[in-house]
């Protein structure tokens, strides 16, 4: 194919921003057009959720400032694509406007999982997405109120440790039998429980919300549970998960089944397409198991991929997906997806200054990591075992559990491990 | 150049193995003292995108990656490197003298910035 002329961008998120300054970066001089449903530039979404939502400035803006001679990339924010037409390769906006392609990116993000209960729409009921809703519920937090957060996910901890320490007292409701079941071991997450607890933060486990109590007016009183009590809350935060908004590109008749469908060089079923970031459902391997990720690192790499990809640069997307959580001083990493079903074996202690690591293995085999610290002392252990598993080693199981407890000994067989590649 | 550099000693060749950072603190000033399979070098010692300490990061290929979010910077020039860093780093002169090593806390920002 032919190097394009015109690549258009729909999405206003890491990935749709990374991805215009990686074709920039690569030397890209043709027109880019990043059409936006946000009213704001590109920002660090990640902040939303902590360091923003904490301090009440606004997120880092993500947009680039492009050197001297470097063409505009043109932005239009306030604007959502209505349709877009794979055969004639143009896109319908909001306004009418129809504008032509040679390769378009797919960057449209994810949708916050709503409510379905009784009450869910009532006044004080909310969500964290985007800019706009980190504004509303900051607002929220200036009063003095009680806080119920439903799902106790990282987003729900991270708003829970927000809003505790500006004072806010705050209750956790969880449907499973443990926090974070979906992002970090059973031990790095009663690492955090104790925490948050330390700060006034009290956890509902095992029980699922059955109502949103309301005012007569309308207004959150509380959050019913299966049990019959109530808790009692002005506001009351979801985070029980994302959707992919991939509605778009099934209408327009690309490949989706719960994100869209790309392969490696992050291309979807239509050549002149690509996506990138949480709407996407990715290949993990060569017999068809796929996966869809919801996380910063792996949603830049994507678009730093689709975007060499889109110039004809032979590049593909394999990755080992890294993220991070902030929860009062407590700092936590983790890499590759934790299984719930993983065999956990434990490594240092959360009190020391080098933190508690957990390594999950699943059939022997080490697939992922998570640990917590108070400052930053568990990063390097993380990142030796994000070095081994991108480097494809597979360090003997023995000798892993051998090492059970002692992390400096763990460090320096990883260490050893990787020297020996 | 007229001025008169200042240099202080730091810490000793010993302290350093290659590709490995220490934090020093020289009149006030956090820094991270870097060795490299080209020598020695001194930069900030706080990522410029969020609070963290740089010598808990990790060494390789003259870059220095902040432990808290995987920024990027090239510790000879300080010049930010990878996403989420886009703010370069003030590198500071080393020089060895015998087993010491020294600074001069004359910042350097990296050429084309202010």
């Amino acid at each position: 194919m032919s190097r394009p002329d015109v690549v258009a961008i729909v999405g206003g998120g890491h990935a749709a921003a990374i991805a215009a300054t990686e074709l920039r970066r690569l030397g890209f001089n043709g027109q880019i057009t990043v059409v936006s449903t946000e009213t704001v530039p590109p920002y660090d979404r990640t902040t939303l959720s902590k360091s923003s939502l904490l301090s009440g400035e606004d997120p880092p803006r993500l947009w680039p400032e492009l050197d001297k001679g470097i063409p505009e990339i043109d932005l239009r924010l306030g604007t959502t694509v209505t349709s877009f037409d794979p055969a004639a390769r143009s896109l319908t906006l909001s306004n009418g406007e129809q504008i032509g392609y040679d390769r378009l990116l797919l960057a449209l993000g994810a949708e916050p999982r709503r409510l379905s209960l009784p009450g869910a729409d009532a006044d004080g009921v909310l969500y964290l997405r985007n800019f706009q809703d980190a504004r509303v519920l900051r607002s929220r937090l200036e009063r003095d109120v009680r806080v119920a957060i439903i799902g106790g996910g990282l987003i729900g901890l991270e708003v829970a440790a927000c809003a505790s320490s500006l004072g806010h007292h705050v209750n956790v409701i969880e449907a499973g039998n443990r926090v974070l079941g979906r992002s970090v071991s059973e031990s790095v997450a009663s690492t955090l429980v104790d925490l948050h607890r330390e700060h006034g933060v009290v956890f509902h486990c095992a029980t699922a919300p059955t109502a949103i109590a309301t005012t007569p007016e309308g207004l959150v009183r509380g959050v019913e549970l299966a049990d019959g009590s109530l808790i009692d809350a002005d506001v009351v935060v979801v985070g029980i998960g994302i959707v992919p908004r991939d509605q778009l590109a099934a209408e327009a008749g690309l490949s989706v089944a719960d994100g869209i469908i790309v392969n490696a060089q992050c291309r979807t079923s239509d050549e002149h397409i690509y996506a990138a970031g949480d709407v996407i459902r990715f290949p993990t391997n060569d017999v068809g198991e796929t996966i869809r990720l919801e996380a910063w690192q792996p949603a830049c790499r994507q678009a730093g991929v689709a975007a060499a990809a889109m110039l004809g640069y032979s590049v593909s997307y394999h990755d080992c997906p890294w993220g991070w959580s902030d929860q009062y001083d407590a700092f936590v990493q983790t890499v590759g997806v934790h299984p719930p079903d993983a065999e956990v074996i434990d490594y240092g202690d959360p009190r020391t200054p080098r933190g508690l690591l957990s390594l999950s293995l699943v059939d022997g085999n080490l697939v992922a990591a998570a640990g917590v610290s108070i400052g930053s002392g568990i990063a390097k252990s993380i990142r030796l075992v994000q070095m081994a598993l991108d480097a494809g080693r597979r360090p003997v199981r023995g000798e892993l559990q051998a090492r059970r407890g002692d992390l400096a000994s763990l460090g320096q067989y990883l260490q050893r491990s990787l020297r020996a590649g | 150049m007229t001025t008169l550099e200042q240099w202080v000693r730091v810490a000793s060749t010993d302290d350093l193995e290659e590709d490995d950072v220490i934090e020093i603190v020289v009149d006030n000033l956090t820094l991270a003292l870097y060795r490299t399979r080209d020598g020695y070098f001194a930069t900030d010692g706080i990522c410029t995108h969020e609070h963290a300490r740089l010598c808990e990061g990790f060494v390789f290929d003259n870059v220095i990656e902040c432990p808290k979010h995987q920024g990027r910077f090239d510790v000879r020039s300080g010049k930010a490197r990878g996403a989420p860093a886009h703010i370069s780093l003030r590198t500071y002169p080393v020089r060895v003298t015998g087993t010491d090593l020294e600074i001069s806390i004359e910042a350097k920002w990296p050429a084309s910035e202010p």
